[in-house]
């Protein structure tokens, strides 16, 4: 992450990664970038595929197959709209958490009643403290739901793993204010979490 | 008001009495004071550090799956992704084929020349998408086109305009042109035919370059018939 400061004390971040410029070529037909794109998203199939063993392989290597085709098909579609923010293979990331996911809930691999039963858990989550596909997916989607410098700040600490000294070196903000920042994000992930728990719990019950 | 030497007792103050504590240490004479902060965040109760947890999953989770390695192998992956994807590129190459220059860009050099620029970008982008949907098990070299041209200097930021290099499979009695343009399209810079893969653009040539460039590297044959050519983008980095 590069950190341009403005000049008159204005600062600016720049976390914009050159993949933007990769994609908007690839988009225009550069055949170089269509080839160097193309190499770059064989962490679908890769990061798929981890994410199946992770989790007991519920799906077999077709089933796999499929997904990942889905999920390169919806990423090119959606190509125009990754943001620059981390590497294309983040961003790339929750198309697979939530198709993930959601390849589950298609196979009857999902949990009923917004918990999993414990023969479900077992099956599906033999590593202890792993949190679900399905958890994963609803906490990506609370994710989105923050405002942009809740998110960027919960993004530098949890994902980029820096500390507030450094988000507010980065930021060119107070440490205080990043807090601040963060913890409101935080009380927001959870009041969207609450919400999806409780619609999950009256559709099933419909 | 005793500070700093109460920073607690500050903080279990405005915790109590304002809905927003954060926001209140912030508007407070102390919104810079970090012992306040830090006194805060101990006081914070209300579950965040089990939800921070929770991200930290997630985030872990991301890790995890960047640096995983997959099942399928190398070449499986490469054909799964083109099986996807080729047939939109065709598609969305068919339709459109690159997009128009910018209102705003200077007259391009010449119709013609344009025409046959297309052209050539739209046979190599074919040629690419073909070659990426047919043979990814006997072309083991991810470099795309016959001549497995690639361009390695300048590429992306740059400190300064210093030498162009690139690699290739050249065909004997063969050469390599290099065009430089701006990003309008307009010719600014070159040489027309050279042997090396290597060239060092004169400074009366760079010097009225803009900050961002186009690089157009061609393979030529021996009678200079056109055998590969790559493209990329650089720019000046800020200092
Ligand atoms: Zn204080």
């Amino acid at each position: 992450m590069t950190v341009r400061r403005e000049p008159h004390g204005e600062t600016e971040t720049v976390p914009r990664s050159d993949d933007r410029d990769l994609i908007s070529q690839a988009k225009r037909g550069e055949p170089r970038a269509i080839a160097a794109l193309f190499d770059r998203l064989r962490c679908v199939p890769r990061m798929l595929s981890h994410r199946n063993r992770t989790y007991g392989s519920p799906l077999d290597t077709q089933e796999l197959e499929d997904v990942a085709q889905e999920i390169l098909i919806a990423v090119w579609r959606k190509l125009e709209q990754f943001d620059g923010r981390g590497p294309i293979e983040a961003w790339v990331h929750r198309f697979c958490v939530f198709q993930f996911a959601q390849a589950l809930r298609d196979r009857g691999h999902a949990p009923r009643g917004g918990g999993w039963s414990d023969g479900e858990l077992e099956r599906v989550l033999p590593r202890p403290n792993e949190p679900s596909p399905f958890d994963l997916e609803a906490l990506h989607l609370a994710l989105d739901t923050l405002e942009a410098d809740e998110a960027e700040v919960v993004r530098l600490k949890h994902f980029a793993e820096k500390s507030f000294l450094e988000i507010a070196h980065a930021l060119g903000i107070s440490q205080n204010t990043a807090k601040a920042r963060y913890y409101r994000g935080l009380r927001r992930l959870q009041q969207r979490l609450a919400q999806t728990t409780s619609n999950r719990t009256s559709e099933t019950a419909r | 008001m005793p500070h700093p030497s109460q920073h607690e007792a500050f903080v279990r103050r405005i915790a109590d009495e304002a809905e927003d504590p954060w926001e209140a240490l912030l508007a407070s004479e102390y919104a810079e004071c970090d012992a306040c902060g830090e006194a805060l965040e101990r006081l914070q109760t209300d579950g965040v550090t089990e939800l921070a947890g929770k991200v930290e999953a997630v985030a872990r989770d991301e890790r995890e799956s960047l640096r995983a390695r997959g099942t399928f192998g190398p070449e499986r992956e490469k054909e799964l992704v083109a099986r996807a994807l080729a047939p939109l590129v065709a598609a969305a190459q068919s339709e459109s084929p690159r997009s128009a220059p910018s209102p705003s860009a200077s007259p391009p050099p010449s119709l013609a020349r344009r025409h046959l620029l297309l052209m050539s970008g739209l046979a190599a982008a074919a040629v690419g998408v073909v070659w990426i949907a047919t043979r990814p098990e006997e072309q083991p070299d991810p470099r795309l086109g016959p001549a497995g041209l690639r361009v390695l200097a300048p590429l992306g930021a740059v400190a300064q305009w210093g030498e162009f290099r690139w690699d290739a499979r050249v065909p004997t009695g063969g050469g390599f042109a290099v065009e430089v343009l701006d990003e309008h399209g307009a010719l600014i810079g070159g040489v027309e035919r050279i042997e090396a893969t290597s060239w060092r653009p004169p400074p009366e040539q760079s010097a009225s370059w803009p900050a961002r460039i186009r690089v157009r590297v061609r393979v030529l044959g021996a009678a200079n018939e056109r055998i590969d050519a790559a493209e990329i983008e650089a720019w000046l980095s800020e200092r």
